[in-house]
């Protein structure tokens, strides 16, 4: 490996996988990793498997909702899908944040 | 939690084997794409195998992870050690018959003694106001004679002078007769009173 991989920063899973399924639509648990992956140009080590905790949370709390289907290739997979009620906190969750990073940042741009 | 994530977690305890199941054809078809993916990239299916299952991580700590969140982890432990109870009960049913005959007879014993205790201790006498009746008795101290009987004139006397109680009844100590006419005589004990005993003790059970 070229370089350290960070892992993905604490809490920032679910939001990745809303805003994944908002953009890609009803995708399988390895395409939302896959996808993960790819926007994040493997700057970040993403143990595939624990996106599927992060669903059932997300499914638990009504954000995102299930269904068995075909993949591209044929096979039988579960499809994961943005609610209305996801669609709505994906902004709530995207709102808090870019507060949260703001504020960090500004204190790293404060000169010492 | 919201209502409806605790109704989720509710059902999970009813088909955790179903749920299971349903998880681990998840992780395989996640393999699988994997698996090909890595193919197309190149790989030999050997290194595509280690690969996808390295890019998937740890599997069993994740698996624990889904089994907490869907279901209620308190629960699941009871039932669990239940199961396990049951389960090494079931290897070693020597332990296990002894287990119950000691639990059989330790229940027996405090029950029996919880049901004497209550019977002579603690159940209420069938009278409406038990802490206003009174025994008397004809004590002589000479004598020695703690508690005896009464005169038939004695008691007389008592009723007429009386302005403490309400009423004055009577009964013959302990005495013993033969009850004949069922299959075979039976001993009883009786006692001789007066026709004013159960009201006076205003007793709420009819004698029989």
């Amino acid at each position: 490996m070229a370089k350290p991989k960070a892992d993905v920063p604490y809490g920032t899973l679910d939001l990745l996988v809303l805003r994944t399924l908002e953009t890609m639509g009803p995708m399988h648990g390895f395409g939302i990793a896959r996808r993960i992956e790819q926007v994040s140009e493997s700057l970040v080590h993403l143990n595939q498997g624990s996106i599927y905790p992060a669903l059932l949370r997300l499914q638990q709390k009504g954000w995102i909702a299930t269904k068995w289907g075909t993949s591209e290739n044929g096979r039988r997979a579960k499809f994961y899908s943005l609610t209305r009620k996801g669609k709505q906190q994906l902004h709530v969750q995207v709102k808090n944040w870019e507060r949260a990073t703001a504020l960090v940042s500004r204190f790293l741009e404060e000169p010492s | 939690m919201t209502p409806r994530s605790v109704l989720a977690r509710l059902l999970a305890l009813f088909r955790p084997r179903r749920l299971d199941r349903e998880l681990d054809a998840e992780i395989q078809t996640h393999i699988e794409m994997a698996v090909e993916e890595n193919l197309r990239a190149g790989m030999t299916p050997q290194e595509a195998r280690q690969m996808a299952a390295r890019r998937f991580g740890p599997a069993e700590p994740m698996k624990e992870e889904y089994r907490d969140t869907r279901g209620i982890p308190i629960i699941e432990g009871v039932l669990r050690d239940f199961r396990f109870a049951i389960r090494s009960l079931r290897r070693s049913p020597g332990f296990a018959a002894i287990a119950v005959l000691t639990l059989t007879i330790g229940i027996g014993a405090a029950t029996s003694t919880a049901a004497f205790f209550y019977e002579m201790v603690l159940r209420p006498f069938p009278y409406q106001a038990p802490e206003e009746l009174v025994m008397v008795w004809t004590t002589i101290p000479d004598q020695g004679i703690g508690q005896d009987g009464s005169s038939y004139l004695n008691i007389q006397d008592w009723k007429e002078r009386n302005r403490s109680f309400s009423g004055l009844a009577l009964v013959s100590r302990d005495e013993s007769e033969t009850l004949l006419g069922g299959e075979r005589p039976v001993p009883v004990r009786v006692a001789r009173v007066s026709e004013n005993l159960f009201p006076v003790q205003r007793c709420s059970v009819e004698p029989s």
